[in-house]
């Protein structure tokens, strides 16, 4: 039975610890965060306000869930103190966090360290993944990915609109999920185009990010990340060379972001059919089983002795050189995004872009 | 347990053209009255889905009795054929013949669009998916278009084909499309049945059978048609395409659940993907000016655009209730039968 600590106790930490609770063998030992209340969430477990006294306990792993400003620090502090990590994304606020953990990770190869980068375990794109893999829809020619969601009342007042505590806006806390998913689907990318806007919302972070993406291959991914998407929505396609998939929905608590579902088809050019309507079938999914599927994988690596597969720090590193790279090629990567946000209550027309110097000559 | 929806440009008469569907229909029904008409060959049965004892008469066609569990909801031929009698009829029948000679040639190359090549697509998705008893043997029991195989070895899944019971005289149309007619390697990594669990004696016997001839590991892949659809719960005893004895098993959707369980065999889709039961509707009420719609059923056809019976029929896909239900099982592993 392996002993196991979660820091942050907020909708995440609940969902980890639910899986804990479930899993045969671990068990929920202590929890952390600084919230008075979060220890009303899980009665009868003792919950410590400092996540540095978590640390020190006798524990086999500790769960990260907590806001991007501790991530780093809490990931880095639970390798030194012998523990195998399951840290939910991001990895950190920028790149130099992010390898600050590799190298705490290198100097700990005995122990096991994760990122959650649950949507791999989502039943759509495990579907999407073997589809594409059995070969029988030939090659990626490209993808196209939305992710967005509404922000929501209060948006503007959260740590995760702060650059400070964040690192990043919406690309950084949600759009990365794409990106890692364009990464499972081929591989790492060379080459970023993208915008990136402060649409809406009074915040020092973006709401917005378009990016294209190209791969050694020359295949190209599509992103659209958003916090104004006033409808949560989820959808990924990936159109190969006999075929195209189309992963639409996502099943959460919340069921905000609709019914999970893939459209798969073939490329259909014979007699009988109306060119470019092919016969499509629509997959649908009762259940997610992500978490339940991240967890097992992490029990099953200490357990074990096996590589972490899904999530490793190369991963995040890697994901998280594309989230700057989208940045960069704004030129909202060092510092406050260059788009200034209106007041909401703001209706004047807007002011005339601004086009930073760099910008122009490109 | 997944499930899934289709869009396609698929007409009730591409692969059920009027005359043909018709004459096979007429021979049926004849044929049935002339080798079943012995009431002596007439066994009793209980509900052949979940096995229950309780079930009550609800119509009567062409002079057998449907009854209705009152435990799955399934509808079924409660004085059934011997399956001796079945096994002459679908060996001798005039009926047999000609959905072999006529019917299978007709409708072939439409079938095969578009539907031998997508049960060949979901075949191998879902073999590579739970699929676990590697590149062995794959069979089709009950064959009707040959020209399955050809699409299912396109898949590059399986090692050999086989046919298993073809209908007379496809022999040779099944081994030029590639499927072996002999004895059978045993066991089998894969087996469809496609339409043939509704004239089954017992769906029980037949998929237990089914099951003993799979490897650990193995799939089986089934299309049927289930009372839970909506053409059938419209129409009722008035859909002209229910006859005896292709028809003696309309099993529900909870009633395929339970008769996959019962058989060691575990559900991985169930589906009702039927693209037609709005057609099959309005075709059985313009033929025979005596059927009776419920009021919002004859709005829904006369005074909708086809749009809305698009989204109605994707609607009846999503929630399992079309008619055409398909199901992918896996061998379980205590499923020995």
């Amino acid at each position: 039975m392996l002993n196991i600590g979660i820091i942050g106790l907020g909708k995440m930490g609940r969902i980890r610890a639910a899986e804990i609770a479930r899993h045969p063998r671990t068990q929920l030992v202590l929890a952390a965060d600084p919230d008075p209340a979060a220890a009303d969430t899980l009665p009868g477990l003792t919950v410590t306000r400092d996540w540095r006294e978590l640390i020190d306990a006798e524990l086999d792993a500790v769960v990260v869930c907590a806001p991007n400003d501790i991530t780093a620090a809490a990931v880095i502090a639970a390798l030194r103190a012998g523990r195998h990590v399951l840290s939910e994304k991001p990895p950190g606020r920028n790149l130099a966090e992010v390898e600050a953990i590799r190298r705490a990770a290198a100097a700990r190869p005995d122990l096991k360290l994760k990122f959650g980068f649950n949507h791999r375990y989502h039943a759509g794109i495990r579907e999407a993944k073997r589809i594409i893999d059995a070969g029988r829809l030939g090659r990626i020619l490209w993808l196209r990915g939305i992710y967005g969601k509404c922000g929501g009342p209060g948006f503007e007042h959260s740590w995760r609109s702060d650059r400070q505590r964040a690192g990043g806006g919406i690309l950084l806390d949600q759009g990365i999920h794409m990106l890692d998913l364009f990464r499972y689907f081929c591989g790492d990318f060379v080459e970023v185009k993208s915008m990136v806007a402060t649409a809406h919302w009074p915040i020092s972070v973006e709401d917005n990010a378009f990016a294209l993406l190209r791969d050694p291959h020359g295949r190209i991914a599509m992103l659209h990340s958003s916090s104004t998407q006033w409808k949560n929505r989820f959808h990924l396609e990936i159109f190969l060379s006999e075929g195209y998939l189309s992963i639409n929905g996502l099943l959460t608590s919340s069921r905000s972001y609709g019914d999970e579902s893939i459209t798969v088809a073939r490329k259909q050019f014979d007699d009988g059919f109306a060119t470019g309507k092919p016969r499509e079938e629509i997959i649908y999914f009762d259940t997610d089983p992500s978490w339940e599927l991240e967890l097992a994988e992490f029990v099953d690596c200490i357990e074990n002795d096996q590589p972490v597969r899904h999530g490793t720090i190369d991963d995040a590193l890697a994901v998280m050189r594309m989230v700057y790279a989208i940045y960069e090629d704004d030129g909202a990567g060092a510092g406050p995004c260059r788009v200034v946000a209106r007041p909401l209550a703001d209706q004047s027309p807007p002011e005339p872009a601004h086009t930073p110097p760099d910008r122009a000559t490109r | 347990m997944k499930h899934v929806v289709v869009t396609n440009d698929l007409r009730e008469a591409d692969i059920r053209p009027p005359e043909i569907l018709s004459e096979f229909m007429r021979l049926s029904i004849a044929e049935a009255a002339r080798f079943f008409d012995d009431p002596a060959d007439l066994i009793q049965s209980d509900c052949p889905a979940c096995a229950s004892e309780a079930h009550e008469p609800v119509f009567t066609k062409h002079g057998f009795e449907y009854e209705q569990c009152l435990r799955c909801q399934s509808v079924f031929v409660a004085r059934r054929p011997a399956p001796e009698r079945l096994e002459d009829y679908y060996r001798n029948s005039r009926a047999v013949r000609y959905r072999a000679e006529t019917f299978t040639q007709a409708t072939g190359p439409a079938r095969r669009l578009h539907i031998q090549r997508a049960h060949a697509n979901w075949l191998g998705r879902l073999y590579d998916e739970c699929g676990g008893a590697g590149p062995g043997a794959y069979a089709d029991v009950g064959t009707h278009y040959p020209m399955l195989f050809e699409e299912v070895r396109g898949l590059g899944l399986f090692a050999a084909c086989h046919t298993i019971n073809p209908l007379p005289g496809l022999e040779d149309a099944c081994r030029q499309a590639g499927a072996a007619t002999g004895a059978l390697p045993a066991p089998l990594a894969a087996i469809s049945s496609f339409e043939q669990l509704e004239h089954q004696f017992s769906p029980l016997e037949y998929l237990m059978d089914l099951n003993r001839l799979l490897a650990p590991g193995g799939m089986i892949f089934l299309t049927t048609r289930t009372i839970s659809g909506f053409d059938l719960q419209v129409l009722w005893d008035q859909a002209p395409y229910i006859y005896v004895p292709e028809h003696l098993n309309l099993l529900s959707v909870e009633g395929l659940e339970l008769l996959f369980g019962l058989a060691g065999l575990e559900v991985v889709e169930l589906s009702t993907p039927g693209q037609l039961d709005l057609e099959l509707i309005r075709e059985a009420a313009a033929r025979d000016p005596h059927v009776r719609l419920p009021a919002f059923v004859r709005y829904l056809l006369e005074r909708r655009e086809p749009r809305t019976h698009e989204d109605f029929q994707h609607f009846l896909q999503r929630n399992r209730l079309s008619s055409h239900v398909r199901i992918a099982a896996v061998k379980s592993p205590a499923g020995e039968a």
